[in-house]
């Protein structure tokens, strides 16, 4: 593509960074923020900055937050005892949708799997079992893909736990075999939640 | 029952275009050495377990040169109802297929949904390769006919690839994590077990099949059977990965295991590789499909598509002829046949007027009626 400026392929180039944006949506995206009244523009690039500059995580359970702890963490409402082991942000948005689960959360940032380089010293587990030692929670509820990678990380944190004295739990698959957990529509995965099974080791 | 009315394709192999409507019998491609008959069994062979007969991958499908993507359409009448089924396949996305413009959840859900039976020139590989022939072989069979066999299937190969990376990563490392690997061997065992289960039993059932067959193809009273092999027959799973713990981490690979079953062919007690003659062994092959033909029949309650390519070039007389009064006899559903010959594939049909036959000439990419 060829650039009537530098100023604007840059912005082109940085914007088609993004997942499925490629480069002529972005040229849409710029062409937009040109026509419309400088300001605008200006505040989304301080909403950024802010984002970037300014956004924490929690240090208890890895949730973004505003502080060193989330509101979830830092809500006396929900149950501290009760822990759903998530893969990442979007699981605990989808979760909050449902409006069914009333515990907190831990976001461990991926699923088990060598062949992607990702192994379980690459995940936040250490600091669940820490987390549920120090905290002496009562159960686990795994809401993880419902994938192979997904069955892998589950087990391999249940053994982790066998010998903590938590009660570890699964969400019910009502969610398709390789579905993922995000795509699960929020009836389907709240009912999984509220419906969820002992784990069981084979 | 089932059949095909009709066939179009876009970017596949060598046709930029192809369109034909079908003859619910007896359809025959006709034409020079590469003008692209096989090609069109392949298609419908793609249409059937949405990948090449050859073992190509899909890029390799796409008219070279001149598309980045292909296109399979077919028309299928199953009973009263006609299913429209569709398969896309672009470079570097999603392959996706469709019923009746409903895609897929996965691609899983597709085989065995239209049953197929092919006999190719190179099924001899089946008796003279290694194991892996023969394992996809009755993997691709019973796929067609058990739906949790191949999530199984499909399940343990991605644990073993997964095991086979923690072993290297251990090795690189020079440390264990000795409950990941524990949790792979769980996994496995899990998914192998149930695949040997459904293999043993699966043979067992099969070879009587297979072995009345035989008996039919060769006229004669010399004894066949299959022997199924595995690693698992003689311990159970579990015991088997710890007993090769020490050697699966110095071999950096997962050493026992379903993945590494075979099929034994015997012929009056005999190995059939290395004392079957060349008749035996042919008769063996066809037998072998024909036993497939009727087991998935009886199996799935649909008679399958059966594609045979370039059998009166590769058969002799006396199994074309058993196979031929099959034919005449209304044995099969729907039948697709490739040849370079038209006289001598018409002569043939004239002699069963009862059996519906459809030509095709086949000109280098392009398809038209006789
Ligand atoms: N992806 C592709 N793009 C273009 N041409 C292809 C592709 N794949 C295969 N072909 C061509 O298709 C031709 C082979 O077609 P096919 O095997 O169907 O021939 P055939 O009619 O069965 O011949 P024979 O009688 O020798 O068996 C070859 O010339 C090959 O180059
Ligand atoms: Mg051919
Ligand atoms: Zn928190």
């Amino acid at each position: 593509m060829n650039y009537p400026s530098v100023l604007i392929e840059e912005a082109v180039n940085e914007l088609s960074k993004f997942p499925g944006v490629g480069k002529k949506s972005a040229m849409r995206m710029v062409l937009h923020l040109l026509k419309q009244k400088e300001h605008e523009g200006i505040k989304l690039g301080e909403a950024i900055i802010k984002l970037r500059t300014q956004i924490q995580y929690c240090e208890r359970c890895g949730n973004v937050s505003d502080s060193s702890r989330c509101n979830i963490c830092a809500n006396p409402k929900r149950d501290q005892q009760l822990i759903c082991v998530v893969e990442d942000l979007r699981d605990v948005i989808a979760i909050e949708n449902t409006n069914q689960f009333t515990g907190t959360y831990h976001i461990i940032g991926g699923l088990i799997s060598p062949m992607n380089g990702v192994g379980p010293d690459t995940l936040n587990i250490a600091s669940l079992l820490l987390r549920v030692q120090q905290e002496q929670t009562q159960e686990v509820i795994m809401a993880l893909s419902a994938t192979m990678e997904g069955d892998t990380t589950v087990f391999y944190i249940s053994k982790k736990l066998k010998d903590a004295g938590v009660r570890v739990s699964t969400i019910s698959r009502g969610i398709a075999i390789g579905g993922e957990l995000e795509y699960a529509d929020e009836i389907t995965l709240g009912r999984s939640i509220a419906l969820r099974v002992p784990y069981q080791h084979s | 029952m089932f059949h095909l009315q009709s066939l179009r394709l876009h970017y596949f192999k060598n046709y930029q275009v192809a369109q034909l409507n079908l003859c619910p019998e007896v359809n025959c491609f006709v034409g020079n050495n590469g003008a692209g008959k096989t090609n069109i069994l392949d298609a419908i062979y793609y249409f059937a377990f949405t990948k090449s007969y050859f073992g190509n991958n899909d890029a390799q499908q796409i008219k070279q040169g001149e598309s980045d993507y292909f296109f399979i359409e077919v028309q299928v009448e199953k009973g009263s109802v006609t299913e429209n089924v569709s398969i896309a396949y672009k470079v570097g996305a999603k392959k996706t297929v469709k019923i009746n413009n409903n895609e897929h959840q996965k691609l899983g859900d597709h085989i065995g949904l239209y049953p197929l039976v092919m006999i190719a020139p190179n099924d001899i590989l089946l008796i003279i390769e290694g194991s892996e022939e023969r394992r996809k072989f009755i993997d691709g069979f019973i796929a067609q006919c058990d739906k949790a066999y191949l999530f199984n299937l499909l399940a343990y190969n991605r644990i073993l690839d997964q095991r086979n990376k923690l072993l290297k990563k251990c090795a690189e490392l020079g440390n264990t994590d000795h409950t990941l690997l524990q949790t792979y061997n769980e996994q496995l065992v899990q998914y192998g077990t149930s695949i040997y289960q459904t293999r043993k039993q699966f043979t067992s059932q099969f070879v009587p099949v297979f072995q009345e067959y035989y008996q039919l193809i060769s006229g004669g009273s010399e004894s066949v059977f299959i022997d199924y092999l595995s690693d698992l027959t003689a311990q159970p799973y579990t015991d088997l990965l710890a007993q090769q713990q020490a050697t699966d981490l110095a071999a950096m690979r997962t050493t026992k295991g379903t993945h590494k079953d075979d099929w034994v062919f015997y012929i009056k007690g005999q190995l059939l590789k290395k004392m079957g003659s060349q008749g035996q062994q042919k008769s063996f092959i066809i037998a072998l499909k024909l036993a497939q033909y009727s087991y998935l029949k009886q199996q799935t309650g649909l008679a399958p598509l059966l594609l045979l390519d370039d059998i009166f070039e590769k058969l002799d007389e006396q199994r074309l002829q058993t196979l031929l009064s099959m034919i005449a006899h209304h044995d099969f559903g729907q039948i697709f046949i490739t040849d370079t010959h038209i006289q001598r594939l018409q002569a043939v049909f004239e002699t069963m007027p009862q059996v519906a036959v459809k030509f095709f000439n086949v000109q280098l990419g392009t398809i038209s009626d006789i």
